[in-house]
């Protein structure tokens, strides 16, 4: 999304005041739930910036600096928060917030204690032949270093390989209690930079309810609780906990979770045969999953 | 231990992190250089790090090394050399 001022013209009602977001893709979901506020709805409009590239999330816009000097609110992610690269852009932005608008620095959480071999998927650079039913060929929303390597060598056949991971103890090959603390410890130690907390809350909870849909995409569970510190940050009412409940998750997509990582967390929110919402139209168990990504279809 | 041991024991670090035989590093090789290894995959390597050369690495000092000659020259330090 290169030069990308804004994806649409932000609707904006001369009577209420403005309130920018600026951030990853997490913003987006994070600003749908604010306007379900009634109070903040009536107060602000909302302008989201916001990119899917998380090393070029603030070089990707062109920031209307009139704009930002007017915003009431500017809530961003505040430099460290990930390997942002081009960090000065964050460093202009947060000393150019006038003393009349309200900075809110927010998180952007990631987990990979559930995904330990998580990388960046190389193969979706490639054609894929097996494409959803608005045509566009399908991707996969993260990849697996161990899959990845066993096809790279190239001594198993592709069933081979699907049986020797949906059978491993990854809990043997990877310390998964040190690498949630290493998690949890990371995003503390940037927490201390951030007005909006959110480590408490997966501490508490993560073993109990959805809180990631994969490392880099937090759940509607975390959304509200981060929703509800900003409301709170404005002087609002928070949103009552079942106001996601008719809703699917609003950050997109969800990575099946290995049954030994589940075993190993005791997760109580899925089981083996929980169907994942890997896209709008395809909800596959984990095994089922596993069969497709190692064929890339 | 010498810059030659750190480099070395980095390497198969990040060979084992990343499944992949054929990562070579040096000290100016970046995260970039080497597939799979970004912001989100470091905290795995940071660990095994920790565990290798037996000191924290989790702080947001080591989490912002530009390249492996950075980290190498934290661990020394933490680790006193």
């Amino acid at each position: 999304m290169p030069d990308n001022p804004l994806p649409f013209e932000p609707h904006i009602d001369p009577r209420r005041e403005n309130f920018v977001v600026i951030g990853s893709c997490i913003s987006r979901a994070i600003c749908f739930v604010l306007t379900l506020s009634e109070q903040f709805r009536s107060h602000f409009n909302v302008i989201n910036y916001w990119s899917a590239n998380p090393n070029n999330v603030m070089s990707d816009f062109k920031i209307d600096w009139n704009l930002l000097a007017s915003a009431k609110v500017i809530m961003y992610h505040p430099p460290g928060w990930s390997s942002w690269g081009k960090e000065e852009t964050y460093v202009k932005l947060a000393a150019n917030i006038s003393s009349n608008s309200l900075g809110i620095t927010f998180p952007y959480p990631s987990l990979t204690a559930f995904w330990p071999f998580f990388v960046q998927e190389p193969r979706n650079l490639e054609e894929n032949t097996i494409r959803n039913p608005m045509q566009h060929p399908r991707r996969f929303p993260q990849g697996d270093s161990y899959i990845l390597a066993q096809l790279r060598k190239g001594e198993k056949s592709p069933s081979e390989i699907v049986e020797q991971y949906v059978n491993l103890d990854i809990s043997e090959m990877v310390d998964l209690n040190e690498l949630m603390l290493g998690n949890l410890m990371t995003m503390l130690s940037k927490e201390k930079e951030t007005d909006i907390k959110v480590v408490d809350f997966i501490k508490e909870n993560y073993q109990t309810k959805t809180c990631f849909q994969s490392a880099p995409h937090i759940s509607n569970n975390i959304v509200l609780h981060l929703a509800n510190q900003v409301l709170k940050k404005c002087g609002y009412a928070p949103l009552k906990e079942s106001i996601l409940d008719s809703y699917s998750e609003l950050v997109m997509h969800e990575v099946p979770i290995h049954p030994s990582v589940i075993r190993h967390f005791d997760l109580k929110f899925l089981d083996e045969k929980y169907r994942y919402q890997v896209d709008f139209w395809w909800r596959p168990t984990f095994e089922e999953y596993v069969e497709n990504y190692v064929r890339f279809l | 231990m010498d810059d030659d041991n750190y480099l070395e024991t980095f390497q198969e670090i990040l060979r084992n992190v990343f499944f992949d035989e054929r990562i070579t590093i040096g000290r100016e090789t970046t995260a970039v250089d080497v597939d799979g290894w970004d912001s989100l995959s470091h905290v795995r390597v940071l660990l095994e790090l920790e565990k290798s050369f037996k000191t924290e690495l989790r702080d947001a000092e080591a989490a912002c090394a530009q390249n492996v000659g950075e980290l190498i020259e934290i661990i020394k330090a933490r680790r006193g050399e």
